[in-house]
């Protein structure tokens, strides 16, 4: 029973567990090898390295689905989660990708004006990304292209609809 | 004669149901805690029942928040009279430190009567045997049944 | 294809709520679910937005109540955020200290969910016996920190109490006592035919549709996906023990099963390596002194017995935080029932939902309703057709 645990199994380049961490994971070249995929597939963007593990990419915010695919498909990150803000430039959204393999975290920002902000909705890509754009949606007032179900996730059914707790102008 | 033994009938075996208003689940596992074999209440007649129109106190956990409270209202108006309320854990006391929140809908007494005050975060499982017999002596002394 | 409608009067009492939204709402054609949908909302409190009105002191005391269950992760995750963001590296004694609590509170959160799963399938004994061995760890965490629960331990640049020399020894010799009842109770759980009838193939989550939803924690490792932050992002004591991370491929209900009974192993063994390594580090220094308010982003990450608990914070260089986020682990994972859950037996509803691990509270919410929208089960009604197919298929005590 206990017998069948992995040991540090490498299937076809892919880490599944075990003793021992993926063996990339500390290796600088495959950290530059990650970095110039990113410039060479979006070099408009502003990639900052800010430390080893969180690089912060600075995006337009037209090319949402561009990019979030390529993260979420080309590199194969895992999404962990995305961050709204209400800034003094606009709405800012930052989507945190994870590359498990390296311990990497991409977060990709686009700022969008406050008067109209609308984005493509990323829930082509999976349906991981529904909840968080619906709780954005209702906390911010942000409109996104393609969400389906834009029913409220966390505030009252019964809200008004300009009623967006995390706007700065509210309360 | 009838109503000493309706009361002592009522004080050796109390029913209570558990309302989970939005609580952070601390308080839920520690009431849960109380019917393993540490703490073992049911040997005091205590009994998690599945409905409130069997309930004779209402153990309330959790911060009352906006969408919560209409059901906590529903359930003490399900809930035959006489019963006790007890506010399990400062969440459901005050509020805790979500009083500034916006969704915050006030704390417990602002909306029905509370009988028993159980404090801590969370109450230790010795603290609600506290409060049992606190409910105890409060339905000794009711003068009406 | 003609529609089978269900037109029995519900089993057990009649719900007295019925009326009111459910959070789970299983949609049921004749034996089989054919729909979920889930509603949240009745547990939001506004902890972001609270966290921008506290000092950086006082946030890891508001994010310890977002859950009580796993109430080390996210102050865990908090204080590597901010110190992400303002850069300060952590002693090593401090880094044993916080993997220890974090390692205990693992424990006891896996063998609540193992006494959870024992109720739900109708082995009150695992249960009751499960949530006895609990109570050991929640001594050992009482002598660490003061508190059974809401350990308010972590602060920003270390900890908040040591763990001095005379109190290891009795934590070691609870800590074998504890592996020998964890033992028994796997051997029981694990060897046990019933249950291996009863929960393989239950509820599977394929791995590419864990890959689509984003999935974390044993929901992952159980479907494959070889993803866990102790491993994979460098932080506390993880790279300095020796230990093994559980991934098995089946991602049905017993594999998640497998996966936590596992990681209890793994957990003590780490608990160990710490304790033994305390010894030679000097008494006290557990704080690096944070000398000013981080100014930029920070994100820390921890592997809270669900999953990965992800904490970004943004500061501007003042006292408050300017942005706060939170996200737990059953935010991504509660979503995955969606797939996981189809098609399985109305019976084998209850211990799916459960597999992944959601608050406790948010199993009081699931209820199953016909294609017309009329209440067929409630939750009551989903536990015991869970427990009685248990005793049909010989097991249960």
């Amino acid at each position: 029973m206990m017998a069948d645990i992995p040991q540090n199994l490498e299937k076809d380049g892919a880490y599944i567990g075990g003793k021992g961490f993926s063996p990339q994971r500390d290796s600088e070249a495959e950290f530059k090898r990650v970095e110039g995929q990113c410039r060479e597939f979006y070099p408009e963007g502003e990639l900052n390295l800010v430390r080893k593990r969180r690089w912060y990419w600075e995006i337009e915010a037209d090319d949402v689905i561009k990019v979030a695919d390529f993260c979420f498909n080309k590199l194969g990150c895992r999404f962990s989660i995305a961050a709204g803000e209400d800034t003094p430039r606009g709405f800012t959204i930052l989507y945190h990708f994870s590359l498990d393999r390296l311990g990497l975290v991409i977060n990709v920002r686009v700022t969008l004006p406050h008067d109209d902000p609308q984005v493509d909705s990323l829930t082509v890509l999976g349906r991981g990304f529904e909840w968080i754009e619906r709780e954005m949606h209702e906390i911010l007032g942000i409109e996104f292209r393609g969400l389906g179900d834009t029913r409220h996730l966390l505030l009252p059914d019964d809200s008004p609809d300009d009623y967006h707790p995390y706007r700065r102008s509210f309360g | 004669m009838l109503k000493g033994l309706k009361k002592g009938a009522l004080a050796r075996s109390l029913w209570v149901y558990h309302v989970s208003a939005s609580p952070c689940n601390n308080c839920d596992i520690e009431i849960l805690d109380l019917l393993t074999p540490r703490f073992d209440v049911e040997r005091f007649g205590l009994l998690l029942v599945g409905s409130p129109r069997h309930a004779d106190v209402l153990l309330v956990t959790g911060v009352v928040n906006k969408k919560v409270l209409d059901r906590v209202l529903r359930v003490y108006a399900q809930t035959p009279k006489p019963c006790l309320v007890a506010a399990f854990g400062s969440c459901a006391i005050s509020g805790d430190l979500f009083v500034d929140s916006y969704n915050f809908a006030g704390p417990l007494d602002k909306h029905i009567p509370v009988d028993v005050y159980i404090g801590g975060c969370p109450p230790k499982p010795e603290a609600m045997i506290l409060g049992v017999v606190r409910a105890i002596e409060k339905i000794n002394k009711l003068k009406d049944l | 294809m003609a529609e089978l409608e269900r037109k029995i009067i519900p089993i057990g009492p009649f719900h007295p709520l019925q009326e009111e939204a459910e959070y789970f709402k299983l949609t049921v054609e004749g034996e089989k679910v054919v729909g979920l949908d889930i509603q949240l909302g009745y547990m939001h409190r506004g902890h972001e937005k609270i966290c921008e009105g506290k000092t950086y002191d006082q946030i890891p005391f508001v994010v310890e109540r977002i859950c009580g269950i796993c109430s080390t992760s996210h102050p865990f995750a908090c204080v590597q955020a901010i110190e992400d963001a303002a850069g300060i590296e952590i002693p090593p004694r401090v880094a044993y200290i916080r993997t220890i609590v974090g390692e205990l509170e693992r424990l006891h959160s896996h063998l609540l969910w193992v006494g959870l799963a024992g109720h739900f399938l109708g082995y009150n004994t695992v249960w009751m016996w499960a949530w006895k061995y609990r109570e050991p760890v929640l001594e050992m965490l009482e002598l660490i920190t003061g508190n059974r629960n809401h350990y308010a331990m972590f602060k920003p640049g270390g900890v908040r109490r040591d763990i001095e020399g005379g109190m290891i020894p009795p934590l070691l010799a609870t800590l074998d006592d504890a592996d020998k009842k964890i033992l028994m109770l796997t051997k029981a759980i694990l060897d046990d035919p019933v249950l291996h009838k009863r929960l393989e193939g239950v509820g599977v989550l394929t791995k590419e549709k864990a890959v689509e939803y984003s999935v974390v924690g044993p929901t992952a490792r159980a479907s494959g996906l070889a993803t866990d932050v102790r491993k994979d992002d460098p932080h506390a004591a993880y790279d300095w023990v020796e230990w093994e991370e559980i991934v098995l491929h089946e991602g049905d209900v017993f594999a998640k099963a497998k996966v936590r009974l596992l990681e209890c192993f793994e957990s003590t063994k780490i608990i160990r390596q710490c304790l033994g390594k305390l010894k030679d580090l000097p008494e006290g220094e557990i704080d690096a002194r944070m000398e000013y308010p981080p100014d930029g982003e920070g994100i820390g990450r921890y592997e809270a017995p669900r999953g990965e608990v992800f904490h970004y914070v943004k500061g501007d260089g003042s006292l408050y935080p300017r942005r706060y986020k939170i996200r737990a682990p059953s935010f991504m994972n509660i979503k995955s029932n969606e797939v996981a859950v189809l098609g399985a037996s109305v019976a084998d509803a209850a211990i799916t939902l459960a597999a992944v691990d959601p608050c406790y509270c948010c199993t009081e919410r699931i209820a199953a309703f016909n294609t017309k929208g009329k209440l067929l089960y409630t939750w009551d009604d989903l536990l015991k057709l869970s427990q009685e197919k248990t005793a049909r298929m010989g097991g249960g005590s």
